[in-house]
């Protein structure tokens, strides 16, 4: 009866494991579309947020990247798929996190791209995972938090270009 | 009696003669001045000389060493003061006087500059002296003005504010505009409004985007201005929220290289010239100072006003991942975003690719974080630019630390070479071409050198490629 146990048991877990492997198919890839998504709104309404909060014209652009933003936390959150998303997201930043390490850039706050900053000052892909996992799971928030926030980031939360020592002689 | 009278004839006419034998050291003794010992003088002349641009036909402000004195200032210790030509100020409620300071130390001279002062409402000439004693002060009494360095070849060092005594953050500053520039910035034409005295308002562009329109106001223009004339303006900006809500004009004078400057009002006092004399214009800007000249106006500057707002004035052609038409990242087979190796900025722009491998991060090897300056040579301040020549915009950290904020390529001179136009990108957007100083403030000052823990950098360095 024990051995049937032990059987069922690895059984099982051989059951999830597929179910996680199973992710990496079309699966996994609308899961990132999603993930995407959500930068680009974060992204997209961190910047607006820099502007005069009394001007119409951007709380209108404002309000509706908000709304956008939000409802793509929700989806992602509080969704029916809100398990897979958490699956992934611990695949993501445990088993596959050499593969993402490697994409710079992934920034999902503002950043001024008339400065020369370079890109592994910014979030790696596989942070950007761990700070969706972080945010809304982890910490149960209702938002990305800022890098500030965030233990693991806190280091690139004002990135700056890198000066120069003066070679010239005047 | 006659002989009475005849002597006391002589005792007048010889105190006379001494009065007028020593008026200048009576003028120190009144004014609490001290003469200036003949080596040390030397040693003013012959640093003045080291520091002065060589170029001959640069036009300079040329000291009047026969009127030196010295005096202690509070924070700057003893200074040797010469007084420097003025031209007329036709705004009768403004003063401007300006002299050469240098600094005395260890019997010789440590450092130097041209040191400006505007009243305004506040009459400089009869407050020179405790204005001296205190320009370096944050609080001169009852001042309200400027005070305004440049280095001895003109160059703006630094401006501070003053109202009412008190050190202020207003954004006031003196600005040389050629007649013909300021004709081209109202579309070409230039109505009789502005001239007689009168205010003229003229609407410009919206600021950045969530500022409303400002309104520039030019005051007290007078009529008959030839185009070659320049006006110097003492210019206010004021700011809410980040943005610019108005620009006053003050008319303050005017030189004219080809006729007799016809500034009608008070001297400022000191050896003044008029206004189409040899003495450059206030404000600076006498001297070839860095390629370019002040521009008119700077409606890139004012809409760029933060880097969130670039994105609703430029196209951004290549993003750093390929995306679609909507803006959704296009992905590989495993559902990963795929870099845009195509993206690239201002400094490959200018000066094309960087071999160092520390200047980029693959695979964006169009993204240059540092330009390749190697085939090109520094152009120094003194010569003429040409179209095709590059120009390096810096920031300043420590006086030996920097970054360089942006790049550009020369596509238009004026017939005395100065840059009038460049072709730059913002960042990875779309090309834009624009005067070399209508720049987003955070690729740095507008002026062509700031100071540094008390060292003058430049802001803008022109190239040229070697043959």
């Amino acid at each position: 009866m024990k051995t049937l146990h032990r059987h069922l048991l690895v059984l099982m877990l051989l059951g999830l494991s597929t179910h996680v492997k199973g992710q990496t198919s079309q699966e996994v890839i609308n899961i990132k579309k999603e993930l995407y998504t959500l930068r680009n709104y974060s992204v997209a309404f961190d910047r607006l947020e820099r502007f005069p909060k009394n001007n119409s014209t951007y709380k209108v652009k404002k309000d509706s990247i908000e709304e956008l933003y939000r409802d793509q936390i929700y989806k992602i959150k509080h969704g029916p798929q809100r398990s897979q998303f958490l699956s992934f997201l611990n695949t993501a930043v445990e088993k596959d996190s050499a593969q993402y390490r490697a994409f710079l850039g992934f920034n999902y706050t503002y950043i001024d791209e008339t400065q020369s900053i370079r890109r592994s000052m910014l979030p790696t892909l596989l942070e950007y995972f761990n700070v969706v996992k972080y945010s809304l799971f982890d910490q149960d928030k209702e938002e990305l938090l800022p890098p500030d926030d965030i233990p693991f980031l806190r280091h690139k939360a004002n990135p700056k270009p890198k000066p120069k020592l003066m070679m010239r002689t005047n | 009696m006659k002989q009475t009278s005849l002597a006391i004839l002589v005792v007048i006419s010889g105190l006379c003669l001494l009065v007028f034998a020593c008026r200048k050291e009576l003028d120190y003794l009144i004014h609490d001045r001290e003469r200036v010992a003949p080596d040390v003088m030397e040693s003013a002349q012959v640093w003045y000389l080291q520091q002065l641009n060589p170029d001959p036909s640069i036009p300079r402000l040329v000291p009047t060493w026969k009127d030196t004195w010295s005096t202690v200032s509070i924070d700057h210790g003893k200074l040797l003061v010469v007084p420097a030509p003025e031209n007329y100020v036709a705004a009768k409620d403004m003063t401007v006087r300006r002299f050469f300071v240098f600094k005395m130390a260890g019997g010789g001279i440590s450092g130097g500059r041209i040191v400006e002062f505007v009243g305004e409402g506040y009459d400089v000439s009869s407050n020179i002296d405790r204005l001296l004693e205190l320009y370096r002060s944050n609080a001169i009494p009852d001042f309200t003005g400027l005070v305004l360095e440049y280095d001895v070849n003109y160059e703006p060092l630094s401006k501070r504010s003053f109202t009412d005594g008190k050190k202020d953050s207003r954004d006031i500053e003196l600005v040389n505009v050629p007649v013909l520039d300021w004709k081209e910035s109202l579309g070409g034409i230039l109505p009789e409004i502005q001239f007689g005295e009168k205010t003229m308002s003229k609407e410009v562009h919206a600021s950045a985007l969530g500022c409303n329109p400002y309104e520039e106001i030019y005051n007290g223009v007078p009529s008959g201005l030839a185009e070659d004339c320049v006006i110097t303006f003492s210019v206010t900006t004021n700011s809410y929220n980040g943005c610019i809500t108005k620009k006053t004009y003050n008319y303050l004078s005017h030189s004219c290289p080809s006729h007799e400057g016809s500034g009608s009002g008070s001297n400022s006092g000191g050896s003044g010239s008029a206004g189409g004399g040899d003495a450059p214009p206030y404000g600076g800007g006498g001297q070839r100072s860095a390629g370019d000249k002040q521009p008119a106006s700077t409606p890139w500057r004012d809409i760029l006003v933060d880097g969130a707002s670039f994105k609703d004035h430029l196209e951004l052609v290549n993003n750093w991942f390929l995306e679609d038409e909507y803006g959704n990242n296009i992905l590989d087979e495993n559902g990963n975003p795929i870099p845009n190796t195509e993206i690239s900025n201002c400094h490959y722009y200018a000066f094309g690719p960087n071999s160092d491998p520390n200047s980029y991060e693959v695979p964006w090897i169009k993204y240059v974080n540092s330009p390749n300056r190697s085939n090109y040579t520094e152009l120094n301040l003194s010569e003429q630019i040409q179209v095709g020549d590059r120009v390096c915009y810096f920031i300043w950290i420590t006086e030996n630390t920097y970054t360089i904020t942006h790049s550009g390529i020369v596509t238009e001179v004026d017939s005395q070479g100065y840059a009038t136009k460049v072709s730059s990108k913002f960042g990875p957007y779309e090309p834009v071409e624009h005067h070399p100083r209508d720049v987003p403030a955070s690729y740095g000052s507008m002026e062509p050198t700031v100071l540094i823990d008390d060292t003058t950098r430049p802001s803008r360095i022109y190239y040229r490629k070697y043959n």
